[in-house]
């Protein structure tokens, strides 16, 4: 749902409210359905803030493509898709909160379909706000009405930084779940930023860090530890195209010669890459997996179920937990047919 | 998406402002003490407009009136709000612009009308003519200017229109230079001296061009905040 495509952006530090900036040289990353937070102690702030920004639109690349559901970030296309709730978040400031829900429903072009604007500020006990200003409101009420609108405002993509930093008490409560109700509805992508392992759990997010411009695991979030599945084949983004098609909780590294699949469904990863490189006549050079809370050999067996779609992928007999490469195989032989 | 929606957030801040208004009130009371003046003079309407309203009054009342809808000090950053609710970034900066040029020009329009109904004199043309004529270049420079200042806070941010209107008032006796700047259009059509000797007629056309160009200027350069 959100592609990073060779991205280079900076943001520049800015001295009103004292923040660094963030570099990006080569960023490539993929980000399907599903809740996603970016963080954790390996993870510069600013950086993730800046990941954010790309994919709301407000910065742009100044080399390489961000694209949201299928679209350039930021573009008429897909803004009304995407709600983006900053730590600085700022909303119209002479309108009472009431009156903020019924733009956003009317700048959204859903005033049909979206809920009483009341009961979207209800959904984050926020109902005793409808009446005031918003420049009579704290930041964190502020914030806690951004949220609010936010998660009911039936966008598909949700972009969250620090969910439960400076937001006010009534809505804390409710923020985890609302958030969950929104990531598991269907075609949505929530990417959180938080450097608060217990935020990023309580949202029921796939924790990831963001090292040297590369998403890995943090080895933190209810979901468990993430595995990463290599593949290595002559055309990369070929896969990760099928993998955002897919639309599975998966985070996707592409470089010119592999690609690298984060997730903690090797399962299923290990099924996409087959039916892939059927479909796509893929030409894949090798497929291992590493990393993970797994049992020594599972690697292989979850392969060696993909390769019962795919015959050639056949996995090498049971060996260490971190798998080596299996295998040469081309799927536009043997498989493929 | 309604662009009319996006409308509600500037009018619903000009009409919520309060102490911002004050900078505005005081110009368009310094227009009129002008024109209390002017009426001594031989040619009232004439210095009321011209030397009182267009030179001084006008440039200054759209400066805070920039700033009664802009108090972020440009386009982009009062559009940011608009942003978070699902505005494309261009449409939002756009309709803060559009905002500000036609809040500028219905203040411009109605302070020039009153100054011609105060300062009017025997000696004048028909009031009638008055009225309609500096209602129509109150609106045109009104307009322009608010157009130009968002420019300039689009170029250089907050302190843009500051800069802006320290060019204008440094172009404006120079040659060729003063074409590109509001003011000596403005004068021209208040009856005075031309702009770079290019008829009344063409001045209006370029105020007329400056609203439309610096306006998309500053709404497609938005990426500065």
């Amino acid at each position: 749902m959100i592609f990073f495509e060779g991205v280079a952006a900076k943001s520049l530090p800015d001295s009103a409210t004292s923040r660094t900036g963030a570099i990006y040289k080569s960023l490539s990353c993929h980000l399907g359905q599903g809740c996603h937070a970016i963080g954790g102690p390996s993870t510069d702030p600013q950086a993730a803030r800046l990941l954010l920004e790309l994919a709301a639109g407000l910065e742009r690349p100044s080399r390489g493509k961000v694209r949201v559901l299928s679209h350039p970030a930021g573009s008429a296309q897909v803004v009304a898709d995407v709600a983006y709730v900053p730590r600085d978040v700022v909303l119209p400031d002479s309108m009472t909160a009431l009156e903020v829900v019924r733009l956003d429903a009317a700048v959204r072009g859903r005033q049909k379909t979206a809920a009483e604007p009341m009961a979207r500020l209800k959904t984050l006990n926020l109902e005793g706000f409808a009446k005031r200003k918003v420049h009579t409101l704290t930041l964190a009420e502020r914030r806690g009405v951004a949220m609010a609108i936010a998660v009911t405002s039936e966008a598909k993509v949700l972009l969250v930084e620090e969910p439960f930093v400076d937001l006010c008490g009534p809505a804390v409560g409710s923020l985890a779940g609302a958030v969950r109700v929104f990531s598991t509805a269907k075609d949505r992508c929530v990417l959180v930023a938080t450097a608060s392992r217990r935020d990023a759990s309580s949202l029921g997010a796939a924790v990831q860090g963001l090292v040297n411009e590369r998403l890995v695991p943090s080895g933190y979030g209810v979901s468990g530890e993430a595995s990463v599945l290599h593949v290595v084949l002559s055309d990369p983004m070929k896969l990760a195209a099928a993998f955002a098609q897919e639309g599975a909780a998966h985070t996707i590294f592409a470089t010119a010669t592999s690609v690298e699949i984060h997730t903690d469904d090797l399962h299923a990863a290990a099924n996409t890459v087959a039916r892939a490189a059927v479909a796509e006549s893929l030409s894949i050079v090798s497929m291992y997996a590493t990393g993970g809370a797994m049992v020594a050999g599972e690697p292989d067996r979850l392969l060696g179920e993909a390769a019962r779609t795919l015959s050639s992928l056949a996995p090498p007999p049971l060996g260490p937990a971190a798998s080596e490469p299996v295998r040469a195989v081309d799927a536009s032989e043997g498989g493929a047919r | 998406m309604s662009t009319l929606a996006l409308l509600r957030h500037p009018l619903s801040r000009a009409l919520g402002a309060r102490v911002r208004w004050a900078p505005v009130l005081a110009w368009a009371l310094l227009a009129v003490f002008v024109a209390l003046v002017a009426r001594t003079s031989e040619q009232p309407v004439y210095m009321a407009l011209s030397r009182g309203f267009g030179a001084v009054s006008m440039p200054l009342l759209v400066y805070a009136m920039f700033g009664v809808v802009c108090p972020e000090g440009t386009l982009v950053g009062s559009a940011r709000s608009l942003v978070f609710l699902g505005a494309p970034m261009r449409r939002a900066t756009f309709v803060m612009g559009v905002a500000v040029v036609g809040l500028s020009a219905l203040a411009c329009t109605l302070l020039a009308v009153l100054v011609v109904a105060i300062a009017h004199g025997p000696t004048d043309p028909p009031l009638g003519n008055d009225l309609a004529t500096s209602a129509l270049v109150g609106a045109l420079g009104g307009a322009a200017y608010a157009a130009y200042f968002s420019f300039g806070a689009a170029l250089f941010g907050r302190t843009g229109r500051g800069i802006f209107l320290v060019i204008d008032l440094l172009l404006a006796g120079f040659g060729a230079g003063a074409l590109l700047t509001p003011r000596a259009h403005v004068r021209s059509l208040f009856g005075g001296t031309l702009a770079a000797h290019v008829s009344p007629s063409v001045s209006s056309i370029v105020l007329g061009a400056m609203i439309v160009v610096f306006l998309l200027l500053a709404s497609l350069r938005n990426r500065s905040r």
